[in-house]
């Protein structure tokens, strides 16, 4: 029974160890690309139909 | 005490052989040709007749036998036999070379040695009860473990007394803590101002008593048993233990039979058991062999149900002591007796060499079937009142009845460890234990104790990253708080709040205007390239809003201006309040936050599409990224299986604990 507690603690504080030094996050967006056809478009990301947030808001 | 007498020597009055007392203090002596008991006094010597022969005890110590007690020589010059209904006892007459005398007892492998000191006042026998404690002045406390009525058996060398064989005494036997031991004896009327007789328990090693002249161990005095027969079937019975065995069943006719009157009575017919183990083999408990003599069931009711439980009588050939081995539900325990003078009661709990002990059962205990030898006088029916104390993996039991208190102490043995003990003797599996014995070790304390010792070393590595990480700070690479002008006004762009390093506000690219659809109003701005030093850090992004009774969101990106990477989020503002029945009630929060995991170094630029309910004007955003954040619910969660696995052990072991004294009637 101690070495599975001993594994899982130290395991557990592996991830707490690397989540700090490398910023991990639970739940983080993925990272996207901006597309080619999109950079060389005017205005780039800044244009409106690349960014389709979709209806929000609360009650 | 001592008494010196006139006539040292004479003539037997039996047989006229020379007689000699040797011992100054002594009274009777035993013509050892006649048997004929001689007492000298002022008028001389004094006939008390024939003695009985001694009865055989398997006693270990012998006439003039030397050894030494505290430092002062002694040699064991008389023996006087008792008799009571649960056998014979010796006693050793000792004479010291200081002039001192006194007595060592000698039963079932236990020695007493005790000298006459002065009476106590005392309660009378009859006021007497077993487990009584009883303050003798200036001595100390006892407690009454037994009260006898014995008489007068035989005697053999010199005794300091004068004794007729039949009388009868009434004693009472105390025990004291430190192995302290009492006799009152209140002589055969009772007398008001009994002889007290204060000792204490001894070893053989103790009273330098060396092995070599010492009588051989019971097994091996020639002892005839061949000549046994059953009075019932006829078959032949061979006693293991003969020196001590008061009761016996046949093995061919399951007849219980009385072997106290030289010839073999039959008591009752009892039915025909099976028994795990093989009468007579020798196991090996604690480094010591034992012989298994006899074997009983014994039973009690709690609650109008009946629980039964085994009790394996082993017998120590080499000192002529008692154990038991006791079996309940699978549970095996290895039983001594221990003085009760040791035991400190109070209330619920005992002490026993600075241990406590719990109470948990009391019940009467009845013998309800019997197989093998006995040494007392066990029937079918037989009762005591029984109180089970319990320390795991040991336990202390009290068994007392208008005569006796006797306590035991008891460690649990696992079935192996009892397969162990039988090995070679046939016995291969024995069944697993069922349900939580009284006295079986909780198997979950240990790993609860070990897990304890580790979750203080984690936790505490977990604290110290959590230091470092908060010391190590954040850095803040983006705060800008912004007021969207009305949505009606297409044309003004009102930003407020103040800019933080190079971040600024940057122009209005897109207007919202709620639709039945999208029933929000929203702007989206562009932030001015701002900068994070430092890869992989996590990112958090904070919305505060001053909203009331409505919400807002941010819906944005954070964009990376080298590699055109991005990662999207949403934080939604909210806050409602009211009063409802008089009570006053909010719900929601203006701050909302949000992580982005792992960012790279380099310049971004954060799209912010800001929203609100249109039907209130636009509240103010107030926006900070901030990265390298510490992150306190990641210490959090790496405290739960930290402390979570101690915690489930720890609840098993409640658990394990329960289920224990759900069987407890204390």
């Amino acid at each position: 029974m101690s070495w599975l507690y001993t594994t899982i603690a130290i395991g557990s504080l592996g991830l707490y160890a690397s989540a700090g030094l490398l910023g991990w996050e639970f739940g983080s967006s993925a990272k996207k690309e901006v597309p080619t056809s999109v950079r060389q478009a005017p205005g780039g990301y800044r244009s409106f139909h690349f960014w389709h947030t979709g209806i929000r808001g609360g009650k | 005490m001592n008494t010196a007498f006139n006539a040292k020597v004479g003539q037997c009055t039996g047989c006229g052989a020379p007689l000699e007392f040797k011992i100054g203090t002594s009274r009777v002596i035993v013509c050892q040709h006649c048997q004929f008991a001689v007492a000298r006094g002022d008028r001389g010597l004094e006939n008390l007749g024939k003695m009985a022969d001694l009865a055989t005890t398997g006693a270990r110590l012998t006439l003039q036998l030397e050894g030494k007690w505290e430092g002062t020589a002694f040699r064991l010059v008389g023996r006087l036999q008792y008799q009571w209904k649960q056998g014979v006892w010796d006693e050793w007459y000792v004479s010291f070379n200081d002039g001192r005398w006194g007595w060592i007892a000698e039963t079932q492998g236990r020695y007493y040695i005790s000298f006459r000191v002065q009476p106590r006042p005392v309660p009378p026998l009859s006021a007497l009860r077993p487990g009584k404690s009883l303050a003798l002045g200036g001595i100390g406390a006892f407690v009454v473990t037994d009260l006898k009525q014995a008489r007068y058996l035989a005697a053999s060398g010199e005794l300091p007394e004068i004794f007729k064989v039949g009388d009868s005494v009434g004693t009472a036997d105390l025990t004291g803590r430190g192995n302290r031991f009492a006799t009152l004896d209140y002589g055969e009327s009772g007398r008001e101002d009994p002889e007290l007789f204060l000792g204490k328990e001894v070893t053989l090693e103790e009273l330098h008593l060396l092995p070599q002249n010492l009588a051989a161990p019971p097994s091996q005095q020639k002892i005839k048993t061949e000549k046994l027969i059953c009075p019932t079937c006829n078959g032949p019975l061979e006693l293991k233990a003969p020196d001590h065995t008061l009761r016996v069943t046949c093995p061919h006719c399951n007849s219980l039979l009385d072997t106290q009157q030289g010839v073999l009575k039959h008591l009752a017919h009892l039915e025909p058991v099976r028994l795990p183990f093989v009468m007579g083999s020798k196991p090996k408990f604690f480094g010591k062999e034992y012989l298994l003599i006899g074997w009983m069931e014994r039973a009690c009711t709690v609650e109008g149900e009946q629980y039964t439980w085994e009790e394996f009588l082993l017998y120590n050939e080499k000192d002529s002591s008692f154990r038991f081995l006791v079996c309940s539900e699978q549970h095996w325990s290895f039983v001594q007796p221990v003085a009760a003078g040791e035991i400190e009661e109070a209330f619920q709990l005992v002490t026993y060499r600075n241990k406590l002990y719990k109470k948990f059962s009391a019940n009467f205990a009845t013998v309800t079937r019997v197989y093998g030898e006995f040494y007392w006088e066990v029937y079918q029916g037989e009762q005591v009142q029984a109180v089970d104390y319990i320390s795991p993996p040991e336990g202390l039991s009290k068994e007392s009845n208008q005569e006796e208190v006797s306590w035991s102490h008891a460690i649990y043995l696992t079935p192996q460890e009892v397969q162990a003990a039988f090995a070679g003797t046939g016995r291969r599996d024995l069944p697993s234990p069922m349900g939580v014995g009284a006295m079986q070790p909780n198997p979950h304390r240990s790993s609860l104790s070990s897990a304890q010792k580790w979750a203080v070393v984690f936790t505490a590595i977990a604290f110290i990253l959590f230091l470092f990480f908060s010391i190590r700070g954040g850095t803040v690479v983006f705060q800008q708080t912004i007021v969207p002008e009305d949505i009606n006004d297409q044309n003004r762009v009102v930003l407020a709040g103040k800019n933080v390093g190079n971040a600024s506000p940057s122009r209005v690219d897109e207007l919202h205007f709620p639709t039945p659809q999208q029933p929000w109003a929203g702007r989206v701005y562009f932030s001015k390239p701002f900068r994070i030093p430092q890869a992989r850090r996590n990112l958090r992004i904070q919305l505060t809003s001053n909203v009331s009774n409505s919400w807002a969101f941010l819906g944005g990106a954070v964009i990376n201006q080298a590699t055109q990477e991005y990662r999207e989020f949403f934080l939604e503002s909210s806050y409602y309040s009211g009063i409802s029945d008089g009570e006053s009630w909010s719900e929601g929060d203006r701050n909302a936050t949000t992580y982005l995991s792992s960012m790279d170094d380099g310049e971004y630029v954060m799209r912010m599409e800001l929203g609100w309910n249109p039907k209130y004007p636009p509240p103010k955003f107030s926006v900070e990224l901030k990265s390298g954040v510490s992150r306190f619910l990641h210490f959090f969660l790496v405290l739960l299986p930290i402390l979570g696995f101690p915690f489930v052990l720890m609840l098993r072991m409640y658990a394990f604990e329960k289920a224990r004294w759900n069987e407890s009637n204390a």
